[in-house]
């Protein structure tokens, strides 16, 4: 029986870094996850995690939010964005956000594409977050950047795991 | 059939005796739908294995529903049509938070999808948990979700995790599932259901 669910690359921060990217994805799967495991390399008093695909910085991106802060749920959305952006607050010590990212019918030339975000932020929120990027492009590449007023990147030991489900 | 190691990973041609250990994969694609032209207005899948201990159903799909943006994916198991599941929902459309549920329904909550009208294809994970059991009625969790750039139709993307209950004890061997309002199912939306070992 074919291996259905592989890991495509991983990385693991061992200085703090600015940027994440994988390239030359395969074109060989149906869907891709991104488990990300970060948190910041200071104490920004706002912190969250930018994907780009493609290397495309225009306003082609797009979500709708729900949230849960401890105290009540909220439900927003964000149109033509540069990115797309998962919010993550100020992780305390030792603690990482872990981020989930479900993008289907990645390869597809064909249509937009969609894409499920599920954040665990232990300090601050939990979310769902359907994504949309406004491209019929394949995707071959994935770039993840952290947003960070004191732009200081991802800190040591943050992780990065690219894996694909391959169809029958 | 190529194997896998369990010592070093290395992949070998077969079981003889001297070649690498054989490692299971635990997570393995049953059977796909890729949605050709013309569309489809049902997909189903059938004659579905025992021998997993849960099933991940993975859709991203459009229909062609006009004027929203939003059409909904409605799954049943065993062609059981009556009155026998129930769910409730946490969701979000974009300005509000919405919660409810309901019980006697003909059908699972398969979460959200797009159509031709918003452009865009949603996308669900819907996990069907120990559907083999023959003790227990099925409990089926889902998150789904489906954004618009903004609103079409006077709606918004839409956003929601499921839970949701078959008042059955038979092993699931069948599921089909049909859009909620438009007419079929749009080309290149594809459907995957994957089998999962514990």
């Amino acid at each position: 029986m074919a291996i259905t669910y592989e890991s495509i690359a991983t990385t693991t921060m061992t200085t703090a870094s600015p940027a994440v990217t994988f390239s030359s994805i395969p074109q060989t799967f149906t869907d891709l996850i991104l488990v990300v495991s970060i948190r910041a390399n200071s104490t920004p008093t706002s912190f969250g995690t930018g994907i780009r695909f493609n290397s495309d910085t225009g306003s082609n991106y797009s979500r709708t939010v729900l949230y849960g802060s401890g105290s009540s749920a909220v439900s927003f959305r964000d149109t033509n964005q540069t990115r797309f952006f998962v919010s993550s607050g100020p992780t305390a010590a030792s603690t990482f956000n872990l981020i989930r990212i479900n993008i289907g019918n990645y390869s597809s030339a064909s249509i937009y594409k969609s894409f499920l975000a599920r954040n665990d932020d232990t300090s601050d929120v939990t979310s769902i977050t359907p994504g949309l990027w406004r491209s019929n492009s394949a995707i071959t590449s994935i770039t993840i950047t952290p947003y960070d007023d004191n732009s200081t990147g991802f800190a040591t030991g943050s992780s990065f795991t690219l894996y694909g489900i391959k169809a029958a | 059939m190529a194997i896998r190691s369990l010592k070093n990973g290395t992949f070998s041609r077969s079981l003889l005796v001297g070649n690498a250990y054989y490692l299971p994969p635990n997570f393995e694609s049953i059977a796909t739908v890729l949605v050709g032209s013309g569309g489809s207005a049902t997909i189903s899948f059938s004659s579905i294995p025992s021998t997993y201990d849960h099933l991940q159903l993975r859709i991203t799909a459009q229909t062609d529903r006009g004027t929203y943006g939003s059409d909904y994916n409605n799954v049943t198991f065993n062609s059981d049509t009556a009155n026998n599941y129930a769910r409730h929902y946490l969701g979000g459309d974009g300005s509000t938070p919405l919660t409810g549920g309901a019980g006697n329904l003909s059908y699972v909550a398969g979460g959200v999808c797009g159509t031709t009208t918003g452009g865009t294809f949603g996308h669900s994970i819907i996990d069907i948990l120990d559907y083999a059991n023959t003790n227990k009625f099925k409990t089926v969790r889902v998150a789904s979700g489906n954004d618009l750039n903004g609103t079409v139709g006077g709606y918004g993307g839409e956003v929601y995790l499921l839970s949701s209950l078959w008042r059955s004890t038979t092993a699931i061997s069948s599921i089909t599932i049909n859009r909620n309002s438009g007419s079929v199912y749009s080309q290149n939306s594809i459907f995957a259901l994957y089998g999962i070992r514990g």
